[in-house]
């Protein structure tokens, strides 16, 4: 009896034992498989999803997609015409504006700082000249669709007639 | 004497009436024309130099810093393009007051693609080869209020700030390489008889002729890098001719040639620009005919700036500079005087700290505090006041509001 109750025990505490390392087996397994799902879309989501921009970058002249480099040449004044000759007339917001902000750093990579650097070092010195500064979103619109040659930047506009939403390439 | 003092605080009043009258004009103007760019300045500060008259002879408390300029741009062709800035400034001792011509220039836009951009400028052009010439009568775009006085001396001021004459501008960007700009100048600027006097002192009658200048400089930023790194050159002569009558100088020339090399730092909250150069001074008659001297000088400094935030930067800044790079004490100065210039006249080192603070957009205020240790970068250059300057030691500071539009 004394063996038979010892046995059965033993049988019980295996069995429990054995239980709960299929509870925690399966906890583990299932903890595995949801981390790999969730890093796998993470994964999935960086590799496929296109670069995200802050801004949308607004032309009136005959160009549809612009390199990042190209968008760095012609805001910081280096590049100052259009494959076509056409000079290229560049306007901004205000440099404290949140938009211009976010444009400067994340679509151009360069801190607003410099870019006004840049701009100052032009326009006092005689080298060049500065974007023309606009004071709200819609002014900045407006003045684009209304100047030939002209790129700025906007955020949730939709294609016009008289304006093109450009495609930035990496 | 007070009358005057008055009458000039009045007139800068005007001045900066209706120049904030014509911004607000400009800001209300609601059609764009995209040809027509017009821009301005306008700073007054307080300064003093104590035991050195680099701002005032007597040393006392001074507003003698004012900075004044209107610039404009016109588009006359897709590729040519009119400009000129005219500005007004008053800096005491260390250059000529008045309104003068900064620049004056017609832009052409000689060949142009996506990676290069070539100009030539004709006229007035300015100096565009060191870190902060382009710009130096400026406030706004200077670390300082005073720059650094090894490389941007104010006692040649308005012989460094540019000439008549042309520029070319070659600029290229590449994706790989990074963005090059190579800039070549060639003219002189006319003197008068009182920038004569700030280089030669009020005993020089005659007048300083500038010769010819050439100056070319090469700068390069790597692709996508926070640095930039330049190198100059600078080769320019001038003419002293004596007046007729009661001038103790004789006729004379003055070759300067300047080697620069430069790099800067720009990251998101620090900064740091540093700055070197060896310079030579030949001048020939003057005191005799057959006076001959020839000064190898040398300076550099390094500066750091932090932006605690937007608004709030901090500025140090460590120089040096030997008017004569082989005699580093000045002690050869003293003993070929006979001891009338004491050996500090021969070096100047500066510590520079300050800040400057945005008030809002377009609207700064700073401030800064020099240390000095020499004399050697006074005015007038030539020859410099022994009685005034009696110290080694000595101290400035100045506080600057500028507005900008």
């Amino acid at each position: 009896m004394g063996i038979n109750n010892a046995s059965q025990l033993l049988r019980l505490i295996l069995s429990d034992r054995l239980l709960c390392f299929f509870i925690n087996k399966n906890a583990i397994i299932k903890n595995l498989l949801i981390s790999l799902i969730i890093s796998t879309g993470i994964c999935i989501s960086i590799f496929i999803s296109p670069a995200t921009y802050s801004a949308q970058i607004i032309a009136n002249a005959n160009v549809t997609v612009l390199t990042q480099s190209q968008l760095r040449r012609i805001f910081s004044m280096r590049q100052r015409y259009w494959s076509d000759k056409q000079k290229i007339v560049v306007f901004v917001l205000p440099s404290a504006h949140p938009l211009h902000q976010r444009f400067s750093k994340k679509d151009l990579g360069i801190f607003p700082y410099k870019l006004d650097r840049i701009w100052a070092k032009l326009t006092y010195s005689g080298l060049g000249t500065a974007p023309i500064v606009v004071q709200s979103r819609q002014a900045l619109i407006n003045a684009v669709m209304s100047t030939a040659g002209a790129i700025g930047y906007a955020e949730d506009i939709t294609e016009m007639k008289e304006i093109y939403v450009i495609t930035i390439k990496d | 004497m007070l009358l005057q003092s008055k009458t000039r605080i009045m007139l800068k009043i005007l001045v900066c009436a209706q120049l904030l009258m014509l911004t607000t004009d400009l800001c209300a103007e609601e059609e764009i024309d995209p040809d027509l760019q017009i821009h301005g300045f306008i700073a007054q500060g307080i300064v003093k130099a104590d035991g050195s008259n680099f701002v005032n002879d007597d040393g006392e408390l001074s507003i003698e810093l004012t900075e004044v300029g209107l610039n404009g741009s016109y588009q006359l062709t897709s590729s040519v393009r009119l400009t000129g800035q005219v500005t007004y400034l008053e800096g005491g001792n260390r250059y000529n007051d008045g309104i003068r011509i900064d620049y004056a220039l017609l832009d052409w836009s000689v060949y142009h693609t996506d990676n290069w951009q070539i100009n030539l400028y004709a006229g007035r052009f300015k100096n565009y080869h060191w870190l902060y010439s382009g710009t130096r009568n400026v406030p706004f775009t200077r670390p300082s209020i005073i720059l650094p006085q090894s490389m941007y001396h104010d006692g040649f001021r308005d012989t460094a700030l540019g000439g008549n004459g042309g520029d070319l501008k070659i600029s290229y960007s590449s994706d790989t390489s990074g963005n090059f700009d190579f800039n070549l100048s060639s003219g002189a600027i006319p003197l008068s008889k009182a920038q004569t006097q700030l280089v030669f002192s009020e005993l020089a009658l005659g007048r300083l002729k500038h010769l010819d200048g050439l100056q070319t400089s090469l700068y390069w930023q790597p692709a996508f890098s926070s640095w930039r790194f330049g190198l100059a050159f600078l080769d320019t002569s001038f003419e002293y001719v004596a007046a007729e009558e009661g001038d103790i100088f004789l006729d004379a020339t003055l070759k300067l040639q300047h080697s620069t090399v430069n790099a800067l730092y720009e990251g998101e909250k620090w900064e740091f620009a540093v700055e070197a150069f060896q310079g030579r001074i030949n001048l020939k008659g003057f005191y005799l005919d057959s006076y001959h001297q020839e000064k190898p000088g040398q300076g550099y400094y390094a500066q750091f700036r932090y932006k605690i935030e937007n608004s709030l930067t901090l500025l140090a800044r460590y120089e040096k500079y030997y008017a004569d790079k082989e005699d580093k004490n000045g002690q050869n100065l003293q003993q070929t005087t006979g001891g009338l210039v004491p050996s500090y006249f021969g070096y100047q080192h500066d510590i520079t700290l300050g800040f400057s603070y945005d008030i809002a957009e377009a609207f700064r205020l700073q401030f800064e505090y020099h240390n000095f240790e020499g004399v050697a970068r006074l005015t007038p250059v030539a020859a410099p006041n022994v009685a005034l300057n009696n110290s080694k030691h000595w101290n400035l500071w100045a506080i600057q509001l500028m507005y900008w539009f």
